[in-house]
């Protein structure tokens, strides 16, 4: 075990289970019986039983079962519970903070899921069942323009990439085309059929430069992810994911509004890159897949500048040159991510990487006589191969806003 | 007691405690663009909060400010997700940036105020009028009530249309 920067200890805690609902328009379920199944796939995932589980973090946008109940349906009285307000670049702070209770000893295993109806439900525009009545507050500054949904409010960092750097739609289309291909191989992905760049950017304009197909999906669906301390994670049934490296959250110095600080065509991000890769005792070079927050095509592309895959101005390039496909140097959102496989927050990215790190996706490979999965490493079929050939590092890249995000590095244990 | 205010068809709603906004939005009714300056550093914030973002400090003083800036960027909204904003689209939200305190207090940074564009009379469909990043505008005033306008900004040279 090495510390790092600042007192940061690596690898002292790991994911040890994954568990997933499935992502749809109409899970037919309420948030808090999606919170219970994910959990419990989880559990036994990691093969355990929930009462294991002594600690439960969640986050949600008042749309979430709050912890306690969830509890209840589990049968378990946790040492440590919390429900913290908050979308995108949440999973990774509640990675943290589930890191922070098991080394200090306030819990043994920590359960971090969150649970959404994210299409049948409250929809993160802001739309359908949470819709606000009245506007008010720090509102008044921002939704009487008709400036509320996350395309809307993140788009003109985008419209000033575009402008500083020359990127091109074209170029940021090929996330959403190189993700459809990895689609083509999750069995779980909401919209698994290919498309084309044209595609994208034939389809019907949402806020520019965002058209349609440049927004993820949203659905609903019970994600869950299981940690425990470094002394239990061999213990248990699948191979450990080490967290090696977790940061988060972190803003621009001025979050409310980040517009105002440092160029708009950055992100949180520039505050987070230096103590991520110090924590982990890495870099961009060493990562071998990521997942950079896909809310929109440009999120990816901004979030791997800014963390230094590329030069800053030539995330167009990175994304659009084939290394971030299946079978390129390295490949990003190999599940479809948040544009084709389903839409939580980013956890599901993290279960993705954290099944590439196991070398166990699970995409149509054959399995053995012992249930094993045999990757054939064929990314060329539509319904072929999944798995990084010996994944040993992934960087998870969240995106809460322009103005604040989180990230980890997790790897194979 | 008075209907609430409504703009556009939303209910604006200022909470009596929350003084500086509703002291901004007043400012915005005499159609004059106000901004907190920082009883410590001296920096101009947007938008109205009870501590200044640079130093911390709690104490300001309203200044009126020039309402004139450039497009910094911008998003023509083509799909609104908001009842009140379908009849109008597409429109645009601009992040319109101030001369005031450009590059302070680090690179990059600016007094940066997002708005609709409008014509000269807040109109939103903007129709062919000519504007794009780095475009002069100047703000204009949508009255609500006696308490409330909304500011928005319009390209300065208005009267050239595509030909
Ligand atoms: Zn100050």
């Amino acid at each position: 075990m090495n510390a790092g920067a600042s007192g940061w200890v690596r690898d002292a805690c790991a994911i040890v289970g994954i568990g997933e609902t499935g992502y749809s328009k109409s899970s037919g379920m309420t948030t808090r019986a999606l919170a219970g199944a994910a959990i419990r796939r989880a559990v036994a995932d990691a093969g355990m039983r929930p009462a294991d589980i002594d600690g439960l973090l969640s986050h949600g946008m008042n749309d979430s079962p709050v912890s306690n109940l969830v509890a209840a349906d589990l049968g378990i009285r946790p040492n440590f519970f919390m429900d913290c307000v908050g979308g995108g670049a949440s999973a990774e702070a509640l990675v943290a903070l589930a890191v922070g209770l098991i080394v200090t000893g306030q819990c043994r295993t920590v359960a971090v899921y969150r649970a959404m109806n994210g299409f049948s439900g409250t929809r993160t525009g802001g739309t359908n069942r949470n819709a606000i009545p009245v506007i008010s507050g720090q509102d008044l500054y921002s939704r009487p323009f008709g400036w509320s949904s996350p395309a809307q409010t993140f788009a003109p960092c985008f419209m000033r990439h575009m402008h500083d750097f020359g990127t091109r739609s074209e170029q940021a289309a090929m996330v959403r085309v190189f993700q459809s291909e990895h689609a083509a191989k999750n069995p779980k992905a909401l919209y698994r059929a290919p498309v084309t760049a044209d595609d994208v950017l034939s389809s019907r304009m949402i806020a520019t430069p965002l058209h349609l197909l440049d927004c993820c999906v949203e659905t609903d669906s019970g994600t869950c992810l299981i940690i425990t301390g470094r002394e239990h994670a061999h213990d248990c049934r699948c191979h450990p994911v080490m967290i090696r490296s977790v940061l988060g959250r972190v803003c621009k110095p001025r979050n409310d509004l980040h517009f105002e600080w440092g160029p708009i065509t950055e992100s949180a991000a520039v505050y987070a890159k230096d103590r991520l890769w110090a924590q982990a005792g890495l870099g961009p070079d060493d990562v071998d897949v990521t997942a950079a927050y896909d809310a929109f095509t440009y999120t990816s592309l901004m979030l791997l500048e800014d963390y230094g895959f590329c030069a800053k101005g030539e995330g167009g390039g990175y994304v659009s040159d084939g290394r971030t496909r299946l079978g390129g140097s390295r490949p990003n959102n190999t599940s479809g991510g948040l544009l084709c496989e389903g839409y939580s927050n980013g956890m599901n990215l993290i279960i993705e990487n954290v099944r590439q790190l196991r070398h166990d996706a699970d995409d149509g490979c054959p399995i053995d006589s012992t249930g094993r999965r045999v990757h054939t490493h064929d990314h060329s079929a539509a319904g072929g191969c999944r798995q990084v050939q010996d994944a040993e590092v992934a960087a998870n890249l969240a995106w809460g806003n322009p103005g604040m995000g989180s990230a980890s590095v997790l790897v194979r244990g | 007691m008075a209907d609430a205010p409504r703009y556009l068809g939303y209910e604006l709603s200022i909470d009596p405690q929350d003084t500086a906004s509703r002291d901004f939005f007043r400012f915005c009714r005499e159609h004059q663009l106000h901004l907190q300056c920082c009883g410590s550093c001296s920096r101009l914030r947007y938008p109205p909060s009870p501590g200044c973002p640079f130093c911390g400090s709690d104490g300001y003083t309203w200044i009126p400010v020039d309402g004139s800036g450039v497009i910094h960027s911008y998003t023509e909204v083509h799909h609104a997700v908001s009842a009140p904003m379908k009849p109008f689209v597409p429109y645009v939200v601009a992040i319109v940036e101030l001369a005031n305190q450009r590059d302070d207090p680090a690179a990059g940074a600016a007094i940066r105020i997002p708005g609709n564009l409008v014509t000269a009379d807040g109109n939103l469909n903007i129709g062919d009028l000519r504007w794009g990043i780095d475009s002069p505008v100047r703000i204009v005033f949508s009255d609500v009530s006696d308490e409330i306008a909304i500011p928005l900004w319009t390209p300065l040279e208005a009267s050239r249309f595509i030909s």
